[in-house]
């Protein structure tokens, strides 16, 4: 048997790739939601950082600016485009309603944090009907925190409601809950509910529709926020008084900045 | 990390080119197995497949380099999910070894792709009707996963004839992420490339 040698060149080459290869070892994906993640208790790390501003908005008189974004699924360059235009501004922090991903894997949860996380400001998200897919759901509540949660900055208060009912069952929208967190004492002037799936909208729980604009006008919320529909919408969807303010997706290039001052809110469509 | 990568991908696809111009006549057939018998015996590690992956697989074609192979793959739990558990089918040509050094010799180029399943109720294969037509189109359980790898093995000495022992290393990718690549220019060709190591055992 001859056995005819390669050239120098390629005896070399062989090796080489097999160490460049081994050394991108964070290259190996297990699995499409694996559940090896590299970040973990993002909401957490985030109200850590909102908290610290609280001192600087105890006075009901000083402005409180954020951004509202969502459905930044996919849609990178455009997101990048947009984390630069909100770090030109002075904002509070972001707002983010949901649909980080398309498929809820790991790796483009992943990708949208690496994305997002090149925000000078901490962020804030809400589940969407695409991050429930697969392990999405497990995904999320692991790599940021609890579906439905709250917060309060001085006398603002900021409720995050999981409205994916189609991905999850009746008990979605959880109503008993979000009223609880609704009833706030008086130094709580101004109350946000923000979530993925406007009320009206026909993948949000029908039979909730008219209990939740009921909460949001029992409890007089400033503004209801929320993503879904990838177009910017303002409207009194019903004639109550109630805000209720849809971002456009991330594609769209344009999001919305949010300005409260004592108990007015005020919002506008910035465009990227 | 990005520029290891185009590097991993220019070497395993410039070198089969640059072997192809050397002439081997030894494209000798090993002798077949009894038809319901395995060809050969593989293991592998993650490639979306799981972190771990075995299965038995079929050579055939001309010169036996067209492979097909089933494996079982499990991906553990993580302390807040389920273990996931993925079927895997793969079709792929793998060119015909030559020799390295030694007695290594080196299969330039395997290029093929697979078809994972992976089982459990919140991985769906046909979405329900409860979803409005075309809100999601991908499934969940199955993904399409092409790749490309190289592989390099010796002969060790067997009990009914020589086996071949090889080692292989591929970049793989995925249907979906293939797709979200060409539809927006923020994501690259790194972002949606993964790696996945190897063993083959031809009995």
């Amino acid at each position: 048997m001859k056995t005819k040698h390669l050239p120098r060149i390629q005896k070399w080459l062989a090796p080489l790739l097999l160490l460049l290869v081994l050394s991108a070892c964070e290259a190996f994906e297990y699995h499409p939601y694996a559940g090896n993640l590299e970040y973990k208790n993002l909401t957490a790390q985030n109200l850590d950082r909102i908290k610290a501003l609280e001192t600087q908005y105890s006075n009901p008189l000083t402005p409180l600016r954020f951004a509202l974004t969502g459905d930044t699924q996919g849609y990178f360059a455009e997101t990048e485009d947009m984390v630069k235009d909100m770090n030109s501004r002075d904002i509070a922090f972001v707002l983010h309603a949901g649909d980080l991903t398309n498929y809820a894997f790991t790796d483009e949860f992943e990708r949208m944090h690496r994305a997002l996380s090149k925000l000078k400001m901490p962020y804030l998200t809400v589940i969407g009907n695409h991050d429930c897919l697969g392990d999405g759901d497990k995904l999320y509540k692991e790599m940021y925190g609890p579906l439905d949660y709250s917060f309060t900055l001085g006398p603002h208060k900021f409720i995050f409601l999981n409205t994916n009912f189609l991905e999850f069952d009746e008990s979605v929208p959880n109503m008993s809950w979000l009223e609880q967190e609704l009833q706030t004492p008086a130094s709580i002037a101004n109350k946000f509910v923000l979530s993925h799936i406007s009320p009206e909208n026909s993948e949000a729980n029908p039979n909730q529709e008219e209990n939740y604009a009921r909460l949001m006008r029992q409890y007089n919320v400033r503004l209801s926020l929320q993503g879904h529909t990838h177009n910017y919408q303002a409207r009194e969807l019903y004639k109550d008084g109630i805000k209720y303010v849809t971002t456009a997706a991330a594609l769209k290039r344009s999001y919305v900045l949010v300005t409260v001052t004592g108990t007015q809110a005020t919002f506008e469509k910035i465009e990227f | 990390m990005r520029s290891f990568f185009t590097l991993c991908l220019l070497l395993s696809l410039s070198c089969p080119f640059a072997a192809s111009a050397q002439q081997d006549s030894l494209k000798e057939d090993r002798p077949k197995n009894k038809w319901y018998a395995p060809d050969y015996l593989v293991m592998q590690h993650a490639g979306l497949i799981g972190i771990l992956a075995a299965g038995v697989g079929y050579d055939f074609g001309r010169h036996d380099r067209t492979n097909a192979e089933i494996m079982y793959g499990f991906t553990p739990n993580y302390g807040f999910k389920n273990t996931t558990h993925t079927f895997t089918t793969r079709v792929y040509y793998q060119s015909h070894p030559k020799p390295l050094y030694r007695d290594f010799k080196i299969s330039w180029i395997k290029a093929g792709a697979g078809i994972s399943m992976t089982i459990g109720e919140q991985f769906e294969t046909f979405f329900p009707k409860k979803y409005p037509e075309g809100y999601y189109i991908w499934p969940t359980a199955t993904r399409i996963l092409p790749f490309v790898g190289s592989s390099v093995g010796r002969t060790f000495k067997g009990h009914a004839r020589p086996l071949y022992g090889e080692f292989y290393a591929e970049i793989g990718t995925s249907d979906v992420m293939i797709v979200d690549k060409y539809r927006n220019k923020g994501i690259s060709v790194p972002d949606i490339l993964n790696l996945a190591l190897g063993l083959r055992l031809k009995l």
